[in-house]
């Protein structure tokens, strides 16, 4: 009956056995070693503060490398641990482009943004907040460039509890994380040295500010010359979106502000086709959850799920650029691609519709719907024929260097293209039909 | 739950490990048994709990299918019972397929069930399948309803093999008085897993961003350049031998730490010298599967070349179509069937090797550019994409984008590795049975092998840590998909 049984002469002499004894014991000495050394450091010193359990002074009482790696460590833990009721997601624009707490914002406030995201990542961020109770309005900034073919994650997403499961699971991955551990040591290089994260506080000094609102005409312009817009992300942000609408909370999707020269850079590249595209399919997105029921604590007027297109030539879009001395910084924008928080407040405060401390007017931003959608992309249109012709130095300037780079086109900005996988719809599906199934048990 | 997750490396595996060994040590060999089969079941529910009731519902009727095979003989019990498990699979995994087929074909709108397919669907209706066959062939008992159990959902291999047959573990399972050295099931277990695991996050998953670039352009509908499309089939022919054969790796080091010993999947399939021998290689167990229960079945060899031809093309066929409900994986198993028959009439021509001897290096080239093409089909979502890929490799699209020079340095280091170092089993080959070497004891490569020394107890702990601090990007082993 038995064909091959396992003989004597198959195991391990008595010899070899004992060698295996002594290699179990050394290998699983090893492997302790490394987990407790390596994890134990990174965990204590806690470089993305998540957990501050331990403060040592000159060694990592200042967190100098929490806002590295796009904060989205940090913000993936307080996905779920915040307490405010309104919080934003969305890139680096939102990051810079919004306060970081507005004291007086009820039922208080809180800047989730990650730096350097994608609509793969706010889909999981939305996934993830929806089961956050404090939380009741959500605001996800958006561009085209989080729709991009450009890679779906940063590496350290992947620690984060966007990337699923449990919040201590997340954090024992951020333990064992090579990353992690490079920012420890960092902080802990930082904190015995006196230095500190230059890149992050020094990222929109004033003086600098002139040159780098001068190189992004190329800069822009090389991205979005090879730029290539992914439908499916569309889909899959509005899906992760479903589990913050079924759990009750209210969603804005906005289109960010960018600078005229910014939003020039994109149609001379070519991207016109794209900026057309988005509004369409979050039109389309917001059409087929038209039914959706009211949020529970609203914080805006309007219903559960809206969105607002604040890009184009707006007033703030078109200031001039700062002064080559560095002595007349513009008052909305660091760099044409990232403004200042005070654009971020008076975007709040227009979804809210107050006149904010630094009022924008009434024509800045227009809701985006599949009623409005043709009235938006028509004042998108008219708004820059309007900036054409206003003939003003900046806007001559911006045309004269875009002609050039008409003329003699500069490398476009190509790296690998990526796009969503089975496994990552399999993977928000579930997690979004959790919430559903939690709060709708009937459907 | 993966392998590669830190809820199955620092809780599962260890909680599991610890529940075995101290029931067997103080409730005995059943209880131990059973506790196994029920962390299996977990590990199989934790996905989907769903699910689980489709496979303790299979276990059930197969295991009543054996004791009445036993009771009332094989036939027609063995038929019923093989048409039970592949009506289960054709109507998780085939339905929609063959009715959006006849949909294409008659016009007609039947509408598509769109059920999901449950993990493992197609790797546990082989091993009932396999249950079945060797309780009628006599070749085993039908057992209790948890060995069977236990057979079917080890989690070691449930979800992606190595296809076991009920005969190669029975044995073990019923062997109550098996003595367990834990430092030979544990060394020898955590260093294979090491090595399995080091393959597929190390190697498997850096592979894959290059892999996919061409090939989701081509899904995409977009033209394929040269460069991209060589990087990407190449490098996708190594990610699945990294990813597949690192899973079974993990596989056999999983089972042996709680004591069994389970077939080999892979041996240094990139060295083989033919087709034939690519699939003495690789999955090695669905090849042994195939062989024994459909390619014998059908009349084998025995009918003349022209049958033993067709034979070949036919068990191919549906063994690509076993990996998935789609024409491109059956058009990949065509290939290699067409690959297998020309191997066997180039044999019958030149018995001595088609090539002289100083061409001889020849012959393992031209294999893995035969298998590199096929994996195109395999990949590949539709025949357009796959199309697209073609005339990419053609050039007809020129060398396109630049690709940088990662893809490149991929390929060399995946090249140095798989031709210059020994396959997994080779390199512990001294510490493995007959019954894991599964018949590769003459094929196995020189070079390094495993001994447990001090330095290579350091060695291998330090690569499971780094393997285990880079295992976070959770991607999903490719054939979970199957």
């Amino acid at each position: 009956m038995r064909s091959s049984s396992i003989t004597a002469s198959d195991a391990p002499k008595p010899d070899a056995s004992r060698r295996l004894a002594g290699y179990a014991r050394l290998f699983a000495a090893t492997l302790i070693a490394w987990l407790v050394g390596f994890g134990g450091f990174t965990l204590v010193v806690d470089p993305y503060e998540i957990a501050p359990w331990i403060s040592i002074e000159g060694v990592n009482a200042r967190r100098t490398r929490a806002h590295e790696d796009g904060y989205r460590v940090h913000v993936g833990h307080r996905l779920l641990t915040s307490e405010a009721g309104t919080i934003t997601l969305g890139s680096s624009r939102v990051m810079d482009g919004f306060p970081r707490d507005l004291p007086d914002w009820p039922g208080g406030y809180e800047n989730l943004a990650m730096a350097g995201t994608s609509a793969f990542e706010l889909a999981r961020a939305s996934a993830l907040a929806a089961r956050n109770e404090a939380v009741q309005c959500v605001v996800i900034g958006v561009d085209l460039r989080e729709f991009s073919t450009d890679t779906n994650t940063q590496a350290t997403y992947w620690i984060t509890p966007m990337a699923g499961g449990s919040q201590v699971a997340a954090l024992a991955k951020m333990a064992l994380s090579p990353s992690a551990f490079a920012r420890a040591l960092q902080t802990v290089d930082d904190n015995v040295s006196g230095g500190s994260d230059e890149r992050w506080e020094h990222a929109y000094d004033e003086a600098g500010l002139p040159a780098r609102f001068e190189e992004e005409l190329a800069k822009r312009y090389r991205y979005y010359a090879s730029y290539e817009y992914d439908p499916e992300r569309v889909a899959f942000l509005f899906r992760g979106i479903d589990a913050l609408l079924a759990s009750g909370k209210q969603v804005v999707v906005f289109i960010h502000p960018v600078h005229a020269w910014y939003e020039e850079a994109r149609q001379r590249a070519g991207a016109a086709p794209a900026e057309i595209a988005l509004r369409r399919d979050i039109a389309a997105q917001l059409s087929t959850r038209s039914s959706a029921a009211p949020a529970g604590d609203a914080c805006f007027d309007g219903p559960a799920l809206q969105a607002w297109d604040f890009s184009g030539f707006s007033a703030p879009a078109q200031t001039a650029p700062p002064a080559p001395d560095g002595l007349t910084p513009n008052p909305w924008y660091y760099v044409p691609s990232h403004y200042r928080p005070a654009l971020g407040h008076a975007i709040l405060e227009r979804l809210a519709g107050r006149s904010g401390p630094d009022p924008v007017g009434e024509t800045f931003g227009r809701r985006l719907s599949p009623d409005t959608l043709e009235a938006d992309l028509i004042a998108l249109q008219a708004g820059r024929r309007a900036w054409l012709q206003s003939q003003t130095p900046w806007e001559l300037h911006a045309a004269q260097a875009f002609d050039a780079f008409d003329a003699n086109p500069p490398e476009p900005e190509a790296g690998p293209r990526a796009f969503l996988t089975r496994s990552d719809h399999v993977d928000l599906e579930r997690d979004v039909q959790r919430i559903e199934d939690q709060y709708h048990p009937e459907r | 739950m993966l392998f590669n997750s830190i809820e199955f490396l620092f809780v599962f595996l260890p909680a599991t490990l610890v529940i075995y060994y101290t029931a067997r040590r103080y409730a005995g060999h059943s209880a131990a048994l059973a506790l196994l089969t029920l962390a299996s079941l977990i590990f199989y529910g934790w996905w989907n709990p769903a699910y689980l009731a489709l496979l303790l519902g299979s276990i059930i009727v197969n295991h009543g299918f054996g004791l009445a095979i036993r009771k009332y003989g094989a036939q027609p019990l063995l038929a019923i019972g093989i048409v039970f498990n592949l009506a289960l699979i054709g109507l998780y995994k085939y339905a929609d397929f063959f009715v959006a087929n006849t949909n294409a074909v008659t016009g007609l709108d039947l509408p598509l069930a769109n059920l999901a397919l449950p993990l493992a669907i197609s790797f546990f209706t082989f091993q009932q399948i396999s249950y079945l066959a060797d309780v009628a062939r006599n070749h085993a008992n039908p057992g209790t309803l948890v060995k069977h159990a236990l057979f079917v959902s080890f989690f070691p291999q449930l979800i992606a093999g190595p296809i076991i047959r009920h005969k190669e573990i029975a044995d073990q399972f019923d062997d109550a008085k098996r003595k367990d050295v834990l430092s030979d099931n544990l060394g020898i277990g955590f260093t294979i897993f090491a090595l399995g695991l080091a393959k597929k996050v190390l190697l498997a998953d850096n592979l894959e961003p290059f892999a996919s670039s061409g090939f989701d352009i081509a899904a995409h509908g977009g033209e394929v350049g040269a460069l991209a499309a060589w990087t990407s089939a190449l490098c996708y022919a190594f990610q699945i031998f990294f990813d597949f054969s690192g899973y079974s790796d993990m596989a056999l080091g999983l089972a042996r730490m709680f004591g069994f010993h389970i077939p080999a999947n892979f041996n240094a399939p990139y060295r083989a010298t033919s087709v034939v021998d690519f699939w003495r290689r690789w999955h090695i167990t669905l090849s042994r599967f195939l062989r024994d229960y459909l390619y014998i079945p059908l009349g084998g060899n025995r009918h003349g070349e022209y049958r033993r031809w067709a034979n070949l093309f036919i068990v191919m066929l549906l063994g690509g179509l076993w990996h998935g409900a789609a024409w491109t994986f059956v058009v990949w198993g065509g290939l290699h069937g067409l690959g297998l028959a020309w191997c066997h009439w180039i044999d019958s021509k030149f018995p001595a090797g088609l090539f002289p001897r100083p061409l001889k290096f020849l012959a393992p080239l031209l294999t893995f550019a035969f298998v590199t093409f096929a994996w195109i089909f395999f990949r590949a979502d539709s025949f357009a994409a796959a199309s697209a890929m073609l005339a990419g490799m053609a050039g007809l699209n020129g060398l396109g984008e630049n690709v940088g020079d990662d893809p490149f340095i991929a390929i060399v280091v995946s090249l140095a590795i798989i031709w210059a170092l020994p396959d997994t089993i080779s390199a512990v080959s001294r510490y493995l049975d007959p019954r894991t070497l599964a018949g590769q004891e003459n094929n196995l490569q020189k070079g390094w092998r495993w001994s447990a020394s001090t330095t290579s107890a350091i060695m291998i702990a330090s690569l499971f840590f780094i393997a285990i601090i880079n295992s976070w990007t959770i991607a999903e082993f490719i054939y979970y998909r199957f």
